[in-house]
């Protein structure tokens, strides 16, 4: 008798054969896909991280049944059906179907089975449903509870804009796409398997030049081999394995912001590549298109829009040189917050795509300096009365001859977001000073010692 | 009157000095000795604002001695590019994500540039990390040579004029800025940049940050501030007195002065400007 045997897999494995089951899924609608999220496990790439607590939420398929009703029939036959199949395989099933993926993805979360096929119903269903069923993570949910926000019906009368915290644009993204008021892309799991080239070399390859060549060569065949299938891929994945045995094979990866790489810029970033590998000879090159959509030919030439689509392949070539040589996380973007705390105003992180957009100036309503320090500093300071701004201050051994001060300003802890201030930090009571050579500066008296911090600098 | 005193500073001969220096003081006054700056308003702010629009290099001198390390003056060039290329960049009723492409692109290469992004207008901005000296100027570089990039600020200790040169002729080429900021001691007199300042923080009247800007060259050729920098008697084709002002919604800048130039100067700078 056979006997089966149980081992648990890890997350890359379990993303992988949900994709398998996505495309077993298939026969019932051509369009099936699964989140994002589970595209990012795979194992390859050094990926965003996750947080494992919301996995389990987003293992599931999402599948458009869109011009499938003369197939299926009633909806209610269809779901029964689905039920039928999957049992079959063992596994039972939580179905929601609604106009939005959104909103089909929270209904298919909180309910057995629930079907909302008309979109003015979509703001009813999902208002008593938690804020998390709009697919963010459980610590955004958590600010949103301290905040008094328990249900989605709470989020969704809040103004977009006003959605405080770093998570505040992704939460509206969701509200927006769970309600269709913006459109949702489905990455659709397709049978084909992703476009992939690879070579071993008898003599591995230590010259540069040589490596160079052997690179393009390949991704001009790689190109080749997608055109043929009408795809452009979004994004390359480079697997170089070096000779020696101990070390680790190297991934380099080229992004582009739109599914199109020409030759002259694959020429370029092909060059900075090869020059950011350190490693001595190479023995096997593989290339790996991922992320495919349909090939779409664009004329080029007196329209508007071709200007348009050559600053972004400027942009894209610039941004995939920078990547390549000095890595992702010396390339950073800042993201604006709605906080007068000033080190929770910005936030600087690594680059992203979809992060690359215009400054929003929330934080133009207060009056703060062009260069704030990562941490106070501290500083001697007189005061002549406890509410006055200092008259003396020496900061870095140098006393400063003050002339000017304005004052004060409290900056206390934003009490829904009580983890967010180092305690000592809670309350303060800030002065702008200007000292004899007209420089400004932003100091604050720490209220738990009365020390003095020096937090910034008008130049 | 109780003077509150910090626990490091009890010295009573230091107190008697600053009463008597006149630094100690208390409420909403203003006890400077400062002169009173002089209005000449025959020019405009935008006289200033076009020279910088220029494709090319410009350089922003400053004096390390009279600026902790680090404490590049950023905030005035910062906001100037806003003011220049900002201006009507984002037109009512239209979101970013429809002109997200049309906005301006800046980078800002090395962390001693980089501004507080609350500074930074409805700009798309980049903020590169880099160590190195051959990486910061690979980086100037490689943007500069990029469409898509407004400006590239970067500040360089040592840029001779072989680099400056280069990075002109890349800069005009893809109709590009560079904005270099350089310590005033380690400037060479020639320089291929299109335009030199030398910016000064000074004391206000009126509570507002303020910049005295003098422009010592303009378009390519040798810098006379180098020469007589020692003497300390800068020749200027310009100057501006520049005040930052702010209120709930924008920040802007108004002129307060342009110091008289010297035989007409400025006048034959702005033609060779524009």
């Amino acid at each position: 008798m056979a006997q089966r045997q149980r081992r648990s897999l890890s997350l890359p494995e379990c993303g992988r054969s949900l994709c398998q089951l996505g495309l077993w899924a298939i026969k019932f609608s051509p369009f099936v896909g699964v989140d994002d999220l589970i595209y990012k496990l795979d194992g390859d790439m050094d990926k965003i991280p996750v947080e494992e607590a919301i996995i389990p939420l987003y293992f599931g398929l999402i599948i458009d049944l869109t011009g499938t009703e003369k197939l299926h029939g009633e909806t209610h036959a269809l779901f029964n059906l689905i039920r039928r199949e999957f049992s079959t395989l063992g596994l039972s099933t939580q179905l929601g179907l609604a106009p939005t993926i959104g909103a089909a993805w929270a209904l298919s979360r909180q309910y057995e089975e629930f079907i909302c096929e008309e979109p003015d119903r979509i703001r009813e269903v999902l208002a008593p449903l938690p804020p998390h069923l709009l697919r963010i993570p459980l610590s955004v949910e958590l600010e949103l509870l301290e905040l008094g926000i328990q249900d989605i019906a709470q989020l969704i009368t809040i103004k977009r804009a006003l959605i405080p915290g770093r998570s505040g644009p992704l939460i509206a993204k969701r509200i927006n796409t769970a309600l269709g008021e913006t459109n949702e892309v489905l990455r659709v799991l397709s049978l084909k398997p992703p476009p992939i080239i690879s070579k071993r070399f008898e003599t591995p390859i230590s010259n540069k030049e040589t490596l160079e060549k052997a690179l393009s060569l390949l991704l001009d065949k790689l190109i080749q081999k997608c055109e043929d299938q009408l795809i452009s891929c979004r994004s390359f994945i480079f697997k170089l394995i070096p000779e020696d045995k101990n070390a680790s094979p190297i991934y380099k990866e080229i992004v582009l912001n739109r599914a199109t790489l020409d030759t002259k810029s694959s020429a370029t970033l092909l060059h900075v590549l090869v020059e950011s590998i350190t490693e001595g000879k190479i023995k096997e090159i593989s290339i790996k298109g991922s992320d495919p959509q349909r090939a779409q030919k664009v004329q080029s030439d007196f329209l508007e829009r071709a200007d348009r689509l050559m600053l972004e392949s400027s942009l894209s070539e610039l941004l995939n040189t920078l990547i390549l040589r000095l890595g992702r996380d010396n390339i950073k973007i800042a993201e604006l917050n709605e906080s007068f705390v000033p080190e929770n105003s910005y936030s600087l992180m690594p680059f992203e795509w979809r992060d690359l957009k215009p400054l929003d100036n929330l934080s133009l309503s207060f009056d703060r300096p062009s260069h704030i320090f990562d941490e106070p500093e501290p500083i001697d300071a007189i005061s002549l009365m406890p509410d006055k701004p200092p008259s003396q201050v020496r900061w870095r051994g140098e006393n400063l001859k003050i002339i000017h001060g304005l004052g004060p300003e409290r900056i206390a802890e934003e009490w829904w977001r009580r983890r967010s201030v180092p305690e000592h930090y809670r309350i303060r009571d800030y002065f702008k000073l200007q000292d004899s050579t007209g420089k400004w500066y932003w100091v604050f008296r720490r209220n738990t010692d009365l020390n003095w911090f020096l937090h910034g600098i008008w130049h | 009157m109780p003077i509150k005193t910090s626990q490091k500073m009890r010295d009573p001969l230091l107190l008697i000095k600053l009463i008597e220096d006149g630094a100690i003081w208390h409420g909403d006054g203003c006890t400077s000795n400062q002169k009173t700056i002089e209005l000449f308003p025959h020019h405009t702010l935008d006289s200033f604002l076009q020279i910088l629009e220029h494709p090319g290099v410009h350089e922003f001198l400053f004096n390390e001695a009279t600026a902790p390390a680090s404490n590049i003056p950023l905030l005035l060039p910062t906001m100037s590019l806003n003011q220049i290329f900002n201006a009507e960049q984002i037109p009512l009723g239209e979101s970013h994500n429809e002109t997200q492409h049309d906005s301006p692109l800046y980078l800002w290469i090395g962390k001693d540039v980089w501004p507080s992004p609350y500074i930074l207008k409805n700009s798309r901005s980049l903020f590169i990390d880099v160590d190195s000296d051959k990486n910061k100027s690979w980086s100037i570089f490689t943007a500069l040579k990029s469409m898509a990039v407004t400006g590239v600020v970067a500040h360089l200790n040592k840029a001779p004029f072989p680099l400056t040169r280069r990075l002109s002729l890349i800069a005009k080429e893809h109709k590009t800025r560079a904005f270099l900021f350089r310590d005033i001691k380690n400037i060479t007199q020639k320089t291929a940049a299109h335009s030199r300042f030398i910016i000064n923080q000074i004391p206000s009247q009126t509570g507002a940050p303020t910049w005295r800007i003098t422009l010592t060259q303009i378009r390519e050729g040798w810098d006379r501030s180098a020469i007589e920098y020692v003497n300390e008697q800068i020749p200027k084709l310009a100057e501006w007195i520049i005040e930052m002002r702010q209120d709930e919604e924008t920040i802007s800048f108004n002129l307060s002065a342009i110091v008289p130039e010297r035989d007409g100067a400025t006048t034959e700078a702005l033609a060779l400007a524009s």
